[in-house]
Order: structure tokens, then sequence, then C-alpha cells
């Protein structure tokens, strides 16, 4: 029976509360505010975003969800700039060994100057349920940065724009098609406050708003509210050279915490 | 000849005197008003006006001042206040008010809210207590109020049941007299619409003051004298931490200043309102023991109005105690005065620059038995006659971070505690975050601490909040809470929890325009307006649209003007919505000894659960926060002249003007027709 219903379950959770990809802890701790924030784990938010790595760099992340009992996500990215163009590969997998979803992409962003950067990414998507099956689908992102001036940073992303859908009757799971516009006010190079609004085409519109303060050279303090469920995030980075590690709490009234930890590396 | 220069000269004379005062109430009118949009609807701010205009003719002197009194000042952050101590520290007594724009976190407006009640000279005043200088130096400042509602009301009819006894006039008086900051003492007599002026004619004494009114308050206090830095005997208020062990009287919550959750405790202070609830009545005293170290112990025996019953053994019961200070009706004065309470205790405090800790400990008694409701939600409500408190509270600065909190307990009962930092993430932007955690069964009748609730029980919840200043002309504001409610509550079976958001942005590009969005949404939980079985919870959202400009022509017109838009929605039923819209015209000529202020409003609110709540303005010491509910007109005008140089008289009528209806109000409130009007009128004397 249990084996039966979960995937009904997951599936709903997903549906319900993870219309995005895990963006990483510290973009998550900002509350998902990342529009217009530059990180390596703008691959999976606005793809324009990675145009901020100044050498290679490699990242792990993964959040646990509490509500089930082996259910989490995983995640891996690695971002490559050449000249002033930047590759980049990330993969995710969510759900538990019955039930789980897998996203691989590629993207590729240029800046022109200073002050403007576009990405696109490519995305595959499989979706493998154990007794039932596995489907594929493909997926396009695309994304632009701008700097407005010093401090204010502007950023939009579209996710899956030609509404591709699994074709399997069995998987529930959709593709969110969501459109993203958001801006960053940078007032002292310690402070990065973000806010992005976010129309997924099925649901209602979300606002998230996000704080990065740089207390200490090592040591970063983040906080996050978005509305649409009402979540509040918080986290902090430590900053040891070229290693980064990064850990973020999200609180769902529902679902509760979802505790998750990112390591990144700057070659 | 020589007559008419002279006559031309002395008014010309009164012209300026006058101009110089009307500037001065202008400035803290204006800054009320300001505070009071981002306060809840039941706030009292007399308390503050009085503050404020104290401190306008006494100004704080910043090199010699502590942060007791400037938390008194309302509109500054704790964060700047420990930056200014600590700037004073390193740097020496300030030199020049100027030298307030080299110290962190103090932007223009803050200064320019400051400097009006504040000064860096010695106060030249002889402050030594002699009956010479207390007559001639005090200050005295009389005011006289009559209002009354115009139409007749249902409960002065001659009805056989429960019915208004007294008259519908209202009446206070209220003296204040204020030597330096030496002594001071005040006396404040109100009777309510419906109550009687004398109290119970059939029984009255004419002997004792008291019987010529319905509620009598009044203090007199020596500040200052060595060691004593306060005696009050009479009405005071207690305020410590973050007003969650002890704190009577009105705290700030949240509000879209976002700071409004760090509460300002201001200590101990003598009580000039006249709100029949919210003081002690007593004795109390703040005595410095050591350096740095204050003790405030406190001693109040009062009579509280309190509905009674009678358990099975006979004895008489308390079950809820009535905060309104209304005795119009039979029951109601029967009510009066019911119970007694006796509070004692002391506040220990040790206070650096830095850091600040306080212990707190009191005991209430009662000379009744208290017995919680017969609700599932009232479980775990006080029970017995007596109660001990104890708590303890801290601040602490470093660097641009601001640390508080308190903890409170309740003996043999509930654990509550509420901690928080303030931050100053850049010179533009600051952060608020605070988390409570408030047990169902944490008992206390002097609890303001920030919560969603009206009182802080039963209440756990993350509260966060961001003020961005980017510009000198644009100004956001925005906080998220979390709040959950482990226990039942009034009309929730179940255990709930909700949240609430709110962004503001002002734009303000000159002096005289300024424009203000406000967005606010909250989703709570409530019972099921269906009938089952079993209520079950739905979701109640109410979101909260205003936009507002404000403007002026020349220097004697203001105008304001706003929209609000109120949308309501519980369950699966249809949202309904409500509006408001009005247009304020202010005349307030430099020269002239006249001034008023206009409001005409429409509203149109599907129920009441879409009202919609907006402050008015009203002669001076009196706040009114006005309820647009139903569908109509609503219009009020006030006037002030200075009918002397020290005498002032002011006026107002306001009236609601509803449509499609047969009657306004309900109950005994009830008035035939469609109009419910009042009218004011108020006499002040300052000698």
């Amino acid at each position: 029976m249990r084996k039966i219903l979960l995937p009904f379950i997951l599936s709903l959770f997903m549906n319900s509360a993870f219309g995005q990809y895990n963006q990483g802890a510290r973009l998550t701790a900002m509350g998902n505010a990342s529009a217009a924030v530059k990180d390596i784990w703008s691959l999976n938010a606005n793809p324009a975003g990675i145009t901020s790595q100044k050498t290679p760099i490699a990242a792990l992340n993964y959040a646990r969800y509490l509500f089930g009992d082996e259910l989490s996500e995983q995640s891996f990215a690695f971002v490559l700039p050449f000249n002033n163009n930047f590759a980049g590969v990330s993969i995710n997998r969510y759900g538990i060994s019955e039930f789980n979803e897998i996203k691989a992409g590629f993207g590729l962003a240029k800046s022109f100057g200073e002050d403007l950067s576009i990405g696109v990414k490519a995305n595959i998507h499989q979706i493998k349920i154990t007794n039932y099956g596995n489907a594929t689908t493909f997926s396009v992102d695309a994304g632009v940065n701008y700097a407005l001036s010093k401090q204010i940073g502007l950023g939009l992303y579209v996710n899956n724009p030609s509404s591709q859908a699994y074709k399997a009757t069995y998987a529930e799971t959709y593709i969110p098609t969501s459109v993203h516009l958001g801006a960053t006010y940078t007032p002292s190079n310690k402070l990065i406050l973000a806010a992005t609004v976010s129309k997924d085409f099925e649901r209602k519109f979300d606002v998230g708003v996000g704080v990065d303060y740089k207390f200490y050279e090592l040591l970063s303090l983040r906080g996050g509210l978005s509305a649409k469920p009402f979540k509040q995030y918080f986290g902090i980075g430590l900053n040891y050279q070229k290693l980064i590690m990064d850990i973020a709490v999200e609180s769902h009234p529902q679902i509760g915490y979802t505790p998750q930890i990112g390591l990144s590396y700057a070659f | 000849m020589r007559f008419k220069l002279f006559i031309l000269a002395a008014f010309l004379l009164i012209g300026f005197i006058a101009k110089a005062q009307t500037q001065e109430d202008q400035l803290i009118k204006d800054l009320i008003e300001s505070i009071a949009e981002n306060l809840p609807e039941d706030y009292d701010l007399s308390e503050l006006q009085d503050r404020l205009t104290y401190f306008r003719k006494h100004p704080i002197n910043l090199n010699n001042t502590n942060a007791e009194e400037l938390k008194t000042l309302v509109f500054l952050s704790p964060l700047q206040i420990s930056n200014l101590f600590e700037h004073i520290r390193k740097n020496g007594k300030l030199i020049d008010l100027l030298e307030l724009q080299s110290i962190a976190e103090f932007d223009l407006q803050t200064i320019q809210r400051l400097m009006p009640f504040v000064t860096l000279n010695q106060s030249s005043t002889v402050d030594k207590i002699t009956a010479a200088n207390l007559a001639k130096y005090g200050n005295n400042d009389l005011i006289l109020r009559y209002g009354r509602v115009i139409e007749k009301t249902r409960g002065y009819t001659d009805l056989p049941g429960s019915r208004y006894l007294g008259t519908p006039d209202r009446y206070l008086l209220r003296y204040r007299y204020t030597y330096s900051n030496r002594v001071s003492a005040s006396l404040v007599m109100e009777k309510d619409a419906g109550e009687y002026l004398f109290k119970n004619p059939k029984k009255a004494s004419y002997f004792f003051p008291s019987n010529y009114t319905d509620f009598m308050s009044g203090h007199v206090a020596i500040l200052n004298t060595g060691r004593f830095k306060k005696i009050v005997l009479g009405d005071y208020t207690m305020q410590f931490g973050q007003a969650l062990t002890l704190w009577s009287g009105f705290a700030f919550g949240k509000s879209p200043d976002v700071t409004g959750v760090v509460k300002r405790d201001v200590g101990l202070r003598p009580y000039t309102s006249a709100n029949e609830f919210a003081f002690l009545r007593g004795a109390a005293a703040t005595v410095t023991v050591a350096k740095n170290i204050d003790f405030s112990p406190f001693f109040s025996h009062r009579k509280l109005d309190a509905s009674l019953s009678t358990n099975v053994n006979g004895e008489t019961t308390v079950s809820s105690i009535n905060e309104t200070g209304l005795h119009r009706t039979q029951n109601e004065m029967n009510n009066k005065n019911s119970t007694e309470q006796i509070v004692y205790g002391g506040v220990l405090q040790y206070r650096t620059s830095a850091l600040s800790i306080g212990a707190v400990a009191y005991h209430t008694s009662f000379n009744r038995l208290f017995v919680p409701g017969s609700s599932v939600y009232q479980s775990f409500n006080f029970a017995g006659k007596e109660l001990t408190n104890v708590g303890a509270h801290y601040s602490y600065t470093y660097k641009n971070f601001y640390f508080f909190g308190e903890f409170g307990k309740s003996l043999d009962a509930g654990l509550a505690y509420v901690n928080g930092a303030l931050v100053s993430l850049s010179s533009t932007v600051s952060a608020v975050v605070l988390h409570r955690n408030y047990q169902k069964n944490y008992h206390n009748f002097f609890n303001q601490a920030t919560a969603e609730a009206s009182e802080a029980f039963n209440e756990k919840g993350l509260y966060a909040g961001l003020n961005i200043n980017p510009s000198k002309v644009w100004s956001i504001q925005l906080y998220g809470d979390y709040f959950k409610y482990p226990w039942l509550r009034f009309r929730v079976d179940a255990p709930s929890d909700g949240y609430e958001l709110l962004s503001q942005v002002t734009y303000s590009p000159t002096k005289t325009f300024r424009a203000i969005l406000r967005f606010k949404s909250e989703v709570k939980q409530q019972n099921t307006n269906l009938t089952v079985p079993y209520n079950y919870l739905d979701n109640v959202k109410r979101e909260n649209y205003r936009a507002e400009v404000k403007w002026a022509i020349g220097k004697s017109f203001g105008f304001q003007n706003r929209v609000e838009v109120v949308q309501f929605k519980k369950g699966d039923a249809n949202a309904e919505f409500g509006y408001l819209a009005y247009q304020d015209v202010s005349y307030s000529p430099l020269s002239s000894r006249l001034s008023g202020n206009i409001r005409v409003a429409y509203f149109n609110t599907a129920s009441y659960d879409s009202r919609i709540y907006a402050y008015e303005d009203d002669v001076l010491y009196n706040f009114t926060f006005g309820l647009y509910n139903g569908k109509g007109v609503r219009g009020y005008a006030n006037l002030k002249y200075r009918l002397a140089k020290r005498l002032d008289v002011w006026g107002r009528y306001a009236l609601y003007n509803y449509d499609n209806v047969e009657t306004v109000g309900s109950g005994l409130d009830e008035i035939e027709g469609k109009m419910k009007s009042e009218m004011r009128v108020q006499l002040r004397y300052q000698f």
C-alpha cells in the first residue's frame, strides 16, 4: 500500500512545495530571491548569474526533507570561465530510492562589458519510479542580468518557456514554466539585499526577499522571506580561502524545517 | 497716534509669540501623527504627547542624560542611543548638535526630529525645591474638555432593563504641574458618556472630591534628588525590559517602523493619562544604590472592575477583568471597583553604555478568587488569588549589533522568553530579528510583550524586519512574522498558526510632498462558520492596500489624500472588500490665531470583517482612530483659536452619515436614523 501511494504523495509535495529546483544553500537562505544575485548556483536559477566567477569552481549541495524517511535532494555544479564566456554543468537528484527525479543541464553565459550578461541552459529531466518505469523530457532556461548602477542590479529569467512536460501519463510531476524578475541593492561591499517576483503559470505570484550580510571576512549571515507560501529562511556562510561552506534552514508552515548544506571550491 | 502705534506694536508682538507657539505645537502634532500612522488602533498617545510637550519646554541635555530618558523619545532606536553614548565616551562631550551627523545610524530625519527636544546647555533654571521656586518657575497646564454624541441613543431612553444611568455628556479635567526636572504633579478627573457625574447620587457623600466624578487619577513626584532619581506617590507606570515581566501601560509592537518590536523601557513614570486601567496606584521609587546600579521598589493597591460570579462553595469569584473603565449601566456599576488588587515588588538594574541587565520580582494578589472560564481554550488561564512573577532582561551593544531579550516566569506556572537583535547592516539598511516563545500557562497581569495576539501567552513566533533608506527621498520598510498558537484560542478550537507580511514604500522628494504605498497581508485560522459536529479551522485572510499623498500649497494649506482597500476572505467563501477614500485639508497660517482642519471621507465596507481604521485629528491630548464600517460619508472639522497668550480653545465636530440604514450602532448605542454626530470643546490654560 505504502509503495503504491508513495509516488502520488511525493509528486503532490513536489508540485505544492518545490516548483523550483534547489538553488544551493546561499540562495535558499536568501529566500530564493535569486533573479539578480550572482552565484555558482545561479545555474539552477538565472543562468546569466554564473558570470561573476573568476576561476573554475565546483560545488555540492545536500538538502534533507525532515518529513520523509530518506527524502533528500543532492546537487552538483561546476562552472568554467573562459575569456568573457562561462560554461556550467549541473546535476540534481531529488527523491528516494523508489522514486526520484533527475535534472541535468548544460549552461552557457556571456558577459557584455561590466553591466550586461546573458545566459542560457538546456536541461534533461528524468523521472524514475520503481515498478512503473521511466520518463524523460527536455527543457530550456534563459536569463539576463543588468547592472543599473553600482548599487542596483536587475535580473530576469524564464524556466521552460515552451512548457515541456513528461509524456508518460502516470507521472503527475510537471516541469514548472515560470518567469522571475528581480533586483539587488548593494549599499556596501558587505551587504546584498535581493528581491524577486516569480510567476509560475500554474500558481499565484510569489515574492521573495533576502539579505546576505558579510559580518566578518570569514562569516556571512543570511535571511529571507517568501510570500506564497509564507516561508522564512536563515543561513550562514563560512568563507575560508578558496573553500566556502554554506548552511541554510528553510521553514515552511506545513512541512517544517528543511536544512541544507553546501560546499564549494574555487580552483 | 502714539496709542495706535502702541496697539500695532502689541499686535505684532502677540503675532510673533503666537507664531512661535503654533510652530511648536505643529511640530509635535506632525511627529505624533507620523508615529500614529504606524500604531495599532487602541494605542493611547496622550502620554507620549505629554512627554514630548515637556521635553519641548525642558530639552534633554545630551551631555548629561541616560538611556532611560532618551528612550522616552520613541523615534530614537536603541542602537542610535547606544551609539550616541559610545561616541561621547570616545570623543568627550558633544560641542555642537551638528556633531550628531557624524554618529553612526543618525540619519537626517532622526536629527531633524531630535533637534527640538535636546540641547547641549546646562539648564540655567534654579532647580532647588523651595516654595518660592515652585510658585515662580513651575509650569501649570489646565485642560477642560466637554463632548457628547448629539443624537439620543437607545441607552438613554426609558428602557425596562439595562440602560445608561447617567447623562450622555463627557467631561475631562486635567491639571498638570511641572517644575524643571524636579517636581511633577497631576490631577485627572473624567466622566464618560452614560456615567454618573456624581457618584451614585443616592449614596454620595459630597465630602470626598472623588465623588464628583466617575474616575480620578493623580500623582506627586519628586525627581533627581541625590540618590533618589524618582519618587512617585499616586498613579504611576512601570516599564522594564521587553515588556514581558513588568510593563503597565501601552507598548509599541509590530508596526511599519520595524524597530518598534524592540521595546523602549523607560522604567518608572508618573501617570497622567485618562485611561482607567493601565496604571498602578500607590508609591514607587528609583534609587541609585551603587555606581550604575538602580533599584526600583514599588507598591500598588487599587480596585479593578471585574464581573463576579459565585462558585459551588458560595464564594464570590472573578471570571474576567473589565479594562474599558465604563460604568454606565447597573451591571457595570455593580462591577465597578469590585475587586482589590495589591502588587508589590522591585526591579534591580545594572547599566553601562553598552550593557544593561535587569532583574524583576513582584507579587500580585487579589481579595477574590479567580476562576478560569469553562471553555476548553481557557483551561490554562490564571486561577487562584495570588501570583508571583520573576524575570530577567538584558540588552547589549556589540559593534553594529544590539542584542536584547527577556525571560519571564510565573511561579508555579509557565515560562516565557523573547530574544532578538537589531543590526545596522550598512549606513542605509538595518534589520531586526525577534524570536518569542510564551507558554500557554504564562500568567502575568503586566505583560505587553511583542505578540500577534492581544496578550502575550500561548504563542511562539519569529519576526524579521528590514528598514532600507537608499537615499534621502526613498524609504522602504518590510517585515514578516510567523506565529504559532500551541493551544486553543477564542473561536479557534485547535492549535493554529498564521503569518503577517508588511511592506511600505515612502517617497518624499521635497519637504512638502510625500507619497506612501503600503501593503499588509495577514493569514490566520479560525473555526469555520458552517454548522458542523466538530469545528474545523478555516484560513482567514485579510489584506490591506493603502496609497497616500501629502502635499502643501503655500505655507498655510496642507492636503492629504488616502485610498485604502481591504480584502477579507474566510475559507471557501467569496472574498469581500472594504474601501475608504478621504481628503484632508489643513489650514495653519504662521501668524494667525486661528488654525484648523477638515476631513471628508467616503467608505464602503461589505461587513465588519472588512472594516478600516484611520487616524483622525482631534483636540490636543485626545486621540482618535476612526472606525470606517458600513457605507456612507464621514466628515469632521477641528478648529483651534488662541484666545490669549496662554489660553487656547479647540472645537471639533464630527459626523457619520450612513447610506440606506434605519438605525446606526447596536444595543444601547443604537440611534434612530442614519446620522451619528459628535461635538467636543476644549480649553487649555497654561500658567
